[in-house]
C-alpha cells in the first residue's frame, strides 16, 4: 500500500508533464510534415494512434504512450495533489477538465467506428463502407463467416482455411493497376473469370486513400464441383466467386446501419456566376422498422440518430447524370465528452486568469 | 488552334473605329459605383477593377490614375489598350525565349506580348500538367494568364463598338444593331460565291463590301464566345444570376429592361468617343439604377472603404506611434501622445474591419489574409491596454501591428481582398466564435512573446524589468488559444465527424497551447527558471509563426484552403532571426547575472 502511494505521489509530480510535454511537440511537428509525403491517414497511424512512432528505422514512444503517461501523470495529480483552495481552484477545475478531455479520447479511440455512406437520388443505403478496412470474407449459403482475413494480412503465401476449401495468396496490391494476362494456368490451376484476362501489377501507394484500389489474386483448391483454379477480386469490381455455394469476397468492409437512409434530393448551391460550392444538402428519409420521417442533412447540421451520427461529407455525380450523396457516418458514443470537457476547462482557466489580475499570486 | 485565335483577336481590333487619343476622365462620373458581380459576390465596379488590375500586372492600382480607369481605358478602347504597356517580363531567361526586344523597365503591350506567346501556345499547354515549375516557367504561365484575361476585358463591349465598315442602307454601326442583317448579308454572300467563286480579286466593289461586312459580323461574333467576365446585366428570368452583354444576346436571355441597359451602355460609350462627361456620367448613373434600384448602401459603402484605404492610414499612424514610443524611452512625457497615435490608428483599423463585417455580411475573419488584419488589431489594443505607461510594451504593440498590416496585402489569392469562402466556411456562428477566439489567441501569444523579449531585453542591459506583464499575457493567451482549440475541434465534430484528426492546422494550434502550458508549468514547478521562462515565452512567436503560416505550406488535410506561395522563405527567415535574437538577449542577461 505503502509502495501504491508512493508510485501516486511520483506520478504527481511536475516533472513528468515538463518532460513529456516535449516530447509531444516532436511527435506533433513530426507527426504534421510526415502528411505530406505519407499522407493523413498513414502519419495519423505512425505517430498519433500508435504505441510506437516509427522515424525511418528507428522506434520511439508514440502518441498513445506519450498521452497515456500525461494522462496517468494527470490523474495521479487529480487525486493526490489537489487539495480545494480558492486560490488553486481554477488551476484544479482546469485540470479535471483536461482530464475528462483525455477520458473521452481514450473512449472514442476503443469504441468509434466510422465509413461513408453514399446514396444515389431516389435510391437508399442501409449500410456504412471503410475504405480504410479491407478484407477478404469467405460465407457459405447460410451467411455462416467461414474466414475473415484483413487485408493488411493478405501477404503472397498466406494460406488460408475455409470451410472445404483452402486458399493460398499468390498476389496482394493495395494500390494496383491492370495488365493483360498471357499465361492461362499456373502448375495445375487455371485462372478463372476475369483472372484469366487480367492481371493486377503494383502501383504507388496515393496518399488519397479512397483512390487507392487494392487486388487480391487467390488459389482456391477443394471444390467438389471443378471450379478449383485462381480468382481475382478487387475491392471495386462486384465479381464474388461462387465456389460450390460458398462465396468469396473482397472489398472495403460494409457495417450495416441498425436504419436505413433514402435520398429524395441532393442539392449544391453554387455562388452565382462560378463553380464554387457555396453549400451542400441532403433531403433524406430515414426509415427505421415501420417508421420513416423526412430530414435535412447540411454541411455543420449532421443528423444524429441511434448512436450514428451522419454528415453531409460531399456530392457525387455518377455515370448517367444521377446525383448521388456520399455522407459521413460515425458512431462514437463518446461524443458528448469533448463538449462537457471544453467548458469545464473554459471555466477553470477563467476563473484563474480572473484570480490573478485579481492580484492573488498566480 | 490558340494561333488561330490569337491571330482573330487581332484581326477583331481592325474592325472598330479608331477611337479618340484622349481617353475620357472618369473619375467623379459614377462609374465606380456600377455593380458587376463578379466570382460570387455583387460589388462595385471600382472593386471589379481593382480586382483584375491586381489579377493581370500584380499591383492594386496604376502607377498613375485608377484601377477603374484603366479598366474603363481597356472596355470602351480595346485598340488603344492594346497598344498600353502592361505586362512586366524582367526575367531574363524569359524574356530570351520569347525574344522580346529590350523595353524600358520590362513593360510591353499586349499586342507585343500576344504576338511573342503565339509561337510557344503548345508548349505552354503541356507546362500547366506539371507540377513542379521553375521560376520562369510559373511566370510564363501567369503571362498567359493575363494575356487572356486582358483579351476578355477587352472584348467584352465589342457587341456596341462602332464598326468601320458597314453597309448602305442599314440602320446602326455596331454588332447589336447590325446582327438582324447577319443572315440576309450571309445568304447574299453565299450567292455571290456561287456565281463569282471565292476569289475576291473578281468581285465588284459592292460585292467586296458585303463580303468584308460579313466576314466582320462572323469574326465579332465568334471571338465572344465564353466573355462573360464583365456580369453588369441582371438575368431577367434568373433573380441572383447576372450576365455579361454577350451572354445576354448568345444565350437569348434579352428583355425590354436588358435593351434599356445596353442603351446605357452604347451611349456610355458614345460619350467615351466625343469625350462627352455630362453624357457619360447620366448614362452610368442610368445603368447603375436600372441594375441596382433598391438596397444600394452596401455597395455604396464597399465604394468609400476602397477609396478611404484605412489600413494604410492604420499603419501610417502605428509608424507614427511607434516612433514617438520609441522616443518616450528617453522622455517620459512622449509616451502619451505615442498613445493617442496609437489608438487613432486602432480606431481607423477597427472601422475598416467593422466595414468589411457590414458589406460582406459575415464575421471579420474568413481568410488568411483577415486573419492577418485581425490578429494586427488585438496586438495593438492589447499593448494600449496592458501598456498605457509602459512605452517598450507600447513600442512592441506598435511594430507588430504595423508589421502585420505591411504583410497582410501578400497573402491577397486572385486580386480580390473580399472573396466568398468555400462551403465549410459558411457558417456566421462558428466564424464568429471559433476563429475569432483562436486569432485572438494567436495575438494575445504575439504580444507575451514580446513582453518576454522586453523582459530579456532589460536584463541584458541591466535594467531588470516586472515579470507580470509577460505572465499575465501568457494566462490571456493560454485561455483564448486552449478555448479556440476546443472550440475548432467541436466545429469539426459538427461538420466533419470527429473533434480531433490529427491534421496540421488542428495540430499547429495545439502546439501553441502545448508550449504555453509547458512554459508555465515549468515556471511553477521552478523547473524554468525566470530568463529561460523568459526565453520559452519569446520562442512562442516562432510557434505562432509556424502554425499560423506554416501549416498552410504543406496543403494537406481538410484545412487546406489557405495555401500561400512564396512564404516558406520569409518564414524560414523570420524563424532564423528571432531565435538567435532571443539566444542572443538570453545569453546576454545571463553573462551579466553571472558577472554580477
Amino acid at each position: 500500500m505503502d509502495r501504491f502511494n508512493r508510485l501516486i505521489r511520483r506520478l504527481a509530480r511536475p516533472d513528468i508533464p515538463f518532460y513529456t510535454l516535449p516530447w509531444l511537440m516532436v511527435l506533433l511537428v513530426a507527426g504534421t510534415v510526415a502528411q505530406r509525403d505519407m499522407g493523413l491517414y498513414a502519419a495519423q497511424h505512425n505517430f498519433f494512434s500508435s504505441w510506437i512512432a516509427w522515424f525511418g528505422p528507428v522506434p520511439a514512444p508514440g502518441g498513445y504512450s506519450t498521452i497515456a503517461l500525461i494522462g496517468l501523470a494527470l490523474t495521479a495529480k487529480f487525486v493526490i495533489d489537489s487539495k480545494w483552495s480558492w486560490r488553486n481552484a481554477g488551476i484544479i477545475i482546469a485540470h479535471g477538465g483536461a482530464l475528462l478531455l483525455l477520458i473521452g479520447g481514450l473512449f472514442t479511440a476503443i469504441t468509434a467506428r466510422e465509413g461513408f455512406v453514399m446514396i444515389p437520388e431516389q435510391g437508399e443505403n442501409a449500410a456504412m463502407e471503410d475504405y480504410h478496412d479491407k478484407r477478404l470474407t469467405v460465407t457459405d449459403s447460410h451467411g455462416a463467416v467461414l474466414a475473415d482475413i484483413p487485408a493488411t494480412r493478405l501477404k503472397p503465401g498466406t494460406q488460408i482455411a475455409a470451410g472445404p476449401l483452402s486458399l493460398n495468396i499468390l498476389e496482394y496490391c493495395h494500390n494496383c493497376t491492370p495488365a493483360e494476362r498471357t499465361e492461362a494456368m499456373r502448375g495445375t490451376l487455371p485462372f478463372v473469370g476475369p483472372a484469366a484476362q487480367i492481371k493486377m501489377t503494383a502501383a504507388a501507394r496515393d496518399i488519397n486513400e479512397e483512390q487507392n484500389h487494392s487486388a487480391v489474386t487467390v488459389a482456391i483448391r477443394g471444390s467438389t464441383s471443378g471450379q478449383d483454379g485462381i480468382y481475382l477480386m478487387t475491392d471495386i469490381m462486384p465479381h464474388q466467386p461462387q465456389i460450390d455455394d460458398i462465396t468469396v469476397r473482397f472489398g472495403r468492409t460494409v457495417t450495416p446501419l441498425p436504419f436505413t437512409v433514402a435520398l429524395d434530393d441532393v442539392r449544391r448551391e453554387l455562388y452565382p456566376g462560378t463553380d464554387m460550392p457555396r453549400g451542400y444538402e441532403s433531403h433524406v428519409r430515414v426509415k427505421d422498422g415501420t417508421v420513416a420521417w423526412p430530414a435535412v442533412i447540411r454541411m455543420n447540421e449532421p443528423l444524429r440518430y441511434r448512436g450514428y451520427t451522419l454528415y453531409q461529407s460531399n456530392y457525387a455525380l455518377m455515370p448517367g447524370g444521377t446525383e448521388a450523396t456520399v455522407l459521413s457516418a460515425v458512431r462514437n458514443s463518446g461524443w458528448l465528452f469533448p463538449y462537457i470537457a471544453s467548458i469545464v476547462i473554459a471555466a477553470g482557466l477563467i476563473l484563474h486568469l480572473a484570480l490573478a489580475l485579481r492580484g492573488r499570486k498566480a | 488552334m490558340m494561333r488561330a485565335l490569337t491571330a482573330l483577336v487581332v484581326l477583331c481590333l481592325c474592325l472598330f473605329t479608331p477611337m479618340r487619343a484622349q481617353a475620357l476622365d472618369i473619375a467623379g462620373t459614377g462609374f465606380d459605383a456600377i455593380p458587376v458581380l463578379h466570382e460570387g459576390r455583387l460589388k462595385p465596379m471600382d472593386s471589379f477593377a481593382r480586382a483584375m488590375h491586381w489579377r493581370i500586372t500584380g499591383r492594386e492600382h496604376p502607377a498613375q490614375g485608377s484601377a477603374t480607369q484603366w479598366l474603363a481605358q481597356i472596355l470602351f478602347d480595346p485598340l488603344e489598350a492594346a497598344e498600353m504597356p502592361q505586362f512586366t517580363v524582367r526575367n531574363h531567361e524569359l524574356s530570351a525565349l520569347l525574344s522580346l526586344p529590350d523595353k524600358d523597365g520590362g513593360l510591353y503591350s499586349f499586342t507585343d506580348i500576344s504576338a511573342a506567346l503565339a509561337p510557344h501556345i503548345t508548349m505552354i499547354g503541356t507546362l500547366a500538367q506539371q507540377d513542379k515549375l521553375s521560376p520562369a516557367q510559373e511566370q510564363l504561365l501567369q503571362l498567359q494568364k493575363s494575356v487572356i484575361d486582358y483579351t476578355q476585358l477587352m472584348r467584352s463591349l465589342s457587341l456596341i463598338l462602332p464598326l468601320s465598315v458597314t453597309l448602305p442602307g442599314m440602320e446602326g454601326d455596331d454588332y447589336l444593331s447590325l446582327r438582324r442583317h447577319e443572315e440576309q448579308v450571309q445568304k447574299k454572300l453565299d450567292a455571290i460565291m456561287k456565281r463569282k467563286g471565292d476569289d475576291i480579286e473578281r468581285y465588284t466593289d459592292e460585292e467586296r463590301q458585303t463580303a468584308a461586312f460579313a466576314f466582320q459580323l462572323a469574326v465579332i461574333r465568334d471571338s465572344a464566345q465564353g466573355n462573360e467576365i464583365l456580369r453588369v446585366i441582371p438575368a431577367p428570368w434568373k433573380p441572383g444570376e447576372w450576365l455579361s452583354p454577350w451572354a445576354v444576346i448568345q444565350s437569348g436571355q434579352g428583355s425590354p429592361e436588358t435593351g434599356l441597359m445596353m442603351r446605357d451602355l452604347k451611349d456610355m460609350t458614345e460619350a467615351w468617343r466625343f469625350g462627352d462627361r455630362e453624357t457619360f456620367t447620366g448614362a452610368a448613373a442610368g445603368l447603375g439604377y436600372k441594375t441596382l434600384p433598391a438596397d444600394r448602401t452596401r455597395l455604396e459603402t464597399e465604394l468609400a472603404y476602397n477609396k478611404a484605404a484605412l489600413f494604410s492610414w492604420a499603419m501610417g499612424l502605428y509608424g507614427g506611434a511607434l516612433l514617438l514610443a520609441l522616443l518616450a524611452l528617453r522622455r517620459a512625457r512622449l509616451v502619451r501622445p505615442a498613445f493617442l497615435l496609437g489608438a487613432a490608428g486602432v480606431l481607423a483599423h477597427g472601422a475598416a474591419l467593422a466595414l468589411r463585417v457590414y458589406i460582406l455580411e459575415r464575421p471579420p475573419v474568413g481568410t488568411l489574409y483577415e486573419s492577418v488584419l485581425f490578429v494586427a488589431l488585438i496586438a495593438v489594443a492589447t499593448a494600449l491596454v496592458a501598456g498605457r505607461r509602459n512605452p517598450a510594451l507600447l513600442a512592441a504593440g506598435f511594430t507588430s501591428g504595423a508589421g502585420l498590416l505591411f504583410m497582410a496585402p501578400l497573402l491577397i489569392r486572385g486580386g480580390d481582398t473580399m472573396p466568398v469562402l468555400v462551403a465549410v466556411l459558411n457558417t456566421n456562428f462558428w466564424l464568429a466564435t471559433h476563429v475569432i477566439i483562436i486569432t485572438a489567441g494567436y495575438g494575445f501569444s504575439i504580444l507575451c512573446g514580446l513582453a518576454a523579449h522586453i523582459w530579456l531585453a532589460g536584463a541584458a542591459l541591466g535594467k531588470p524589468q516586472s515579470s507580470t506583464p509577460m505572465h499575465r499575457l501568457a494566462l490571456l493567451a493560454l485561455l483564448f488559444t486552449t478555448i479556440g482549440t476546443i472550440l475548432g475541434g467541436i466545429w469539426a465534430d459538427q461538420s466533419w465527424g470527429r473533434f480531433w484528426g490529427w491534421d496540421p492546422k488542428e495540430n499547429g494550434a495545439l502546439l501553441i497551447v502545448l508550449w504555453l502550458v509547458w512554459a508555465m508549468h515549468g515556471r511553477r514547478a521552478s523547473l524554468l527558471r525566470p530568463a529561460l521562462y523568459a526565453v520559452a515565452l519569446a520562442g512562442v512567436n516562432i510557434i505562432v509563426a509556424l502554425a499560423w503560416f506554416g501549416v498552410n505550406l504543406l496543403n494537406v488535410g481538410l484545412h487546406s484552403y489557405g495555401f500561400t506561395s512564396g512564404i516558406a522563405l520569409a518564414l524560414a527567415v523570420f524563424c532564423a532571426v528571432e531565435a538567435a535574437l532571443i539566444a542572443a538577449l538570453w545569453y546576454k542577461g545571463a553573462h551579466r547575472e553571472r558577472a554580477a
